[in-house]
């Protein structure tokens, strides 16, 4: 199983020294919810540094693109097309059209984080001759393992880190403060906020961009426990490095490398006890029923 | 000028008449399974053969939604379920599914439209969907009229754009706020709708909201001042939202695009602010014109705590008219008294006011309220009306 993990520049070094099969970068207007996405021309040079460190470079496209955005994605798929990439991460389909005029879908790595979630998704997209699929980050790990078992192409999943929830093109914290004046959204420094339900407790991040409002889970998956059985059904394994102190992330990473090698020990566990299981065991099968409310 | 279909939600095969007899072109339904409104009075294969005749003999269409995004033990049926769809001729089916269309493409000669859960954007991925087989994309609800022109200029397969009802506050099909929260699928039809909860939102520990919580519920789209503009874009088909809503919600609403969308192909004056008061009769929660005119703001969203509007009460539907007596037979749905000025809202003709008078129960006893939820009642209607005609209280 790859293992490959979210960087940027601040992380990039480190990194390269790391135990990891492949390291993954945002690209400027064409990534969403990443650390410090990248110019194309930096880009260019974080694939040499990649390649001379013997590691593997993706990049992660994953914005939803309206038609003003078609033309910035052709261009940057004109540029990047004939760069060293290993694979690329895409939500929108105009990114598959982009790269299939090149003849390079096989670069590609369908990641729309809810959408690849039964054995016939991944059938479909083996099809369409693409490199792999990331399941959808919903999925339990039973799930996982039944689609694994019927699996037609590589697959992969976000093994750690923060699983975003809700994605909403409105600007919600803005026209909320907007109409409340309770503050000033522009005087607020900071990007990332809580947010905390009126019967629960658990504080979700949020926090808003020129993509719109993003909500995430609570705490952050890690996947330790249950490694050795993702290792029998996937191919890559992702850690999202999103909202982690980059202090924090060379730790993450070599925990992964340990953990693959010997079961996790109790100390190494302890150090996620901050983080949860994510969806793994989480079943989301209930259904509502008349006159429910929450 | 091509007329647009006008498609409207089929809660239940009541529903499913009415959309059609008021006006629509299509309906859309779910069956029992893969299906995203597990709430709603969903359609037994028996149920859906009756809608597809009564559509047919009509002259209309019947669209069956099959857009969850299953999970492994999910798919169990699919494939049998769909190839009956075939048999009982639904004219479309709904998948936001790749592996669901496929299975459609594979297994049926059912055409397949693509389900807004996939939040198409832009029309390459549009033309995507074409080249594997879907004859028609719902368009995401973010987009703007400006999109949509550029959108609809490369398009190659038919485009349908929700013009009314409730509006995901997400990016549909990309929000699991209520799987993490209360352990239902949003996207296998268990959707909380925790986006429309109250919060608090901190700064560290600072509490940021202090006038109220924070909200980010949306207000439902209503499109009528832009219905020109998408027959002129030529957009296939417009859609409103609300498999849930009641029938008094989908004949009025129903009614009013029709009127409109008729009015609009045929007429070069189209009074406007007539059909805004009329659609208003309907709401139940406020509206606003969602991204028609670009990114929303404040007046696209709820803020206050209590918004849900009373309707126009919507106080029985006609069973049937003895011409003789002038004497209609309805069923009641909502309280009104002996005397009250009550409304015939029909697909035939304008409204018309009479005076609620006569009234008896089913055993022939003078009655002075209705007071019981589907009981069958008589009472004097001067003029004729029709199985389906809607008796309503005037605000």
């Amino acid at each position: 199983m790859k293992i490959l993990v979210t960087a940027d520049l601040s992380t990039i070094d480190v990194l390269l020294k790391k135990p990891v099969s492949g390291l993954v970068f945002g690209l400027q207007s064409l990534s969403q919810r990443v650390r410090e996405p990248l110019s194309v021309e930096t880009l260019e040079d974080c694939a040499k540094r990649c390649q001379k460190a013997g590691k593997e470079i993706y990049v992660n496209m994953n914005a939803l693109i309206e038609e003003d955005g078609l033309g910035t994605l052709e261009k940057t798929a004109k540029e990047i097309v004939d760069l060293p990439v290993d694979g690329i991460l895409f939500a929108d389909l105009a990114v598959y059209e982009a790269f299939a005029r090149f003849g390079k879908q096989n670069r590609l790595m369908y990641y729309p984080e809810t959408y690849v979630t039964s054995p016939s998704d991944v059938e479909f997209w083996s099809e369409q001759g693409i490199q792999s699929v990331v399941l959808s980050r919903e999925l339990t790990l039973s799930s996982i393992e039944k689609i694994a078992a019927r699996k037609t192409m590589p697959l992969a999943m976000i093994g750690h880190g923060y699983l975003n929830m809700f994605h909403s093109k409105r600007r919600l914290i803005k026209t909320f403060f907007d109409h409340t004046k309770d503050r000033d959204f522009k005087t607020l420094k900071q990007k990332t906020f809580t947010l905390v339900e009126e019967l629960r407790e658990d504080p979700y991040p949020i926090y808003q961009d020129e993509f719109g409002t993003h909500i995430f889970r609570s705490r952050p998956l890690a996947s330790f426990k249950v490694l050795d059985r993702l290792q029998e059904a996937v191919d890559v394994f992702l850690i999202d490095t999103l909202f982690y102190e980059a202090s924090r992330i060379p730790q993450i990473v070599d925990d992964y490398a340990a953990a693959l090698e010997s079961p996790p020990t109790s100390a190494l566990l302890e150090r996620y006890e901050d983080h949860d299981d994510g969806f793994l065991f989480q079943e989301t099968s209930e259904l509502k029923t008349r006159g429910d409310s929450q | 000028m091509k007329k647009p279909e006008l498609l409207a939600p089929a809660g239940d095969l009541e529903k499913l008449k009415i959309a059609l007899l008021y006006g629509a072109d299509a309906v859309y339904l779910g069956g029992e399974s893969f299906s995203l409104r597990a709430r709603a009075s969903n359609f037994t294969l028996e149920d859906i053969q009756e809608g597809v005749s009564f559509a047919h003999s009509h002259g209309k269409r019947v669209y069956v939604t099959t857009n969850i995004f299953p999970h492994p033990d999910d798919l169990e049926g699919f494939v049998p379920y769909i190839k009956r769809l075939e048999e009982i001729g639904v004219d479309a089916v709904i998948c936001a599914s790749a592996g669901m269309i496929d299975l459609v493409r594979k297994h049926t000669g059912l055409s397949v439209h693509v389900s807004t859960q996939q939040s198409v954007l832009n029309h390459k991925a549009v033309n995507f969907w074409h080249k594997r087989g879907a004859s028609r994309t719902v368009l995401a609800r973010e987009l703007s009229l400006s999109a949509l022109e550029k959108l609809s200029k490369n398009a190659q397969s038919e485009l349908e754009v929700f013009i009314h009802g409730g509006m995901c506050v997400s990016y549909s099909g990309k929000c699991t706020l209520s799987n993490t929260m209360s352990n239902r699928d949003a996207n296998r039809g268990g959707c909380a709708h925790s986006c429309r909860w109250n919060y608090d939102l901190f700064l560290g520990e600072e509490k940021l909201n202090r006038s109220m919580p924070f909200a980010m519920s949306s207000k439902d789209l209503q499109s009528v001042r832009h219905i020109s503009k998408l027959i002129d874009l030529n957009i296939d088909s417009l859609k409103i939202e609300g498999r849930m809503k009641s029938v008094h919600y989908i004949a009025t609403v129903v009614q009013t695009y029709r009127k409109l969308i008729d009015e609009l192909t045929e007429e070069f004056d189209v009074d406007i602010p007539k059909y805004l008061l009329e659609i208003k009769k309907a709401e139940n929660r406020l509206t606003s014109e969602g991204f028609m005119n670009g990114m929303t703001g404040v007046e696209e969203q709820l803020y206050n705590l209590r918004s849900e509007q009373p309707t126009q009460a919507f106080v029985g539907m006609v069973l049937e008219y003895d011409k003789a007596k002038k004497i209609a037979t309805i069923e009641q749905r909502n309280y009104f008294e002996a005397g009250d000025t009550l409304e015939i809202f029909t697909p035939r003709f304008e409204p018309v006011l009479f005076k609620a008078e006569n009234m008896r129960d089913e055993n022939g006893e003078t009655i002075a309220v209705a007071r019981h939820p589907k009981e069958r009642l008589t009472l004097s209607v001067p003029f004729e009306v029709k199985p389906f005609d809607i008796l309503r209280k005037p605000k």
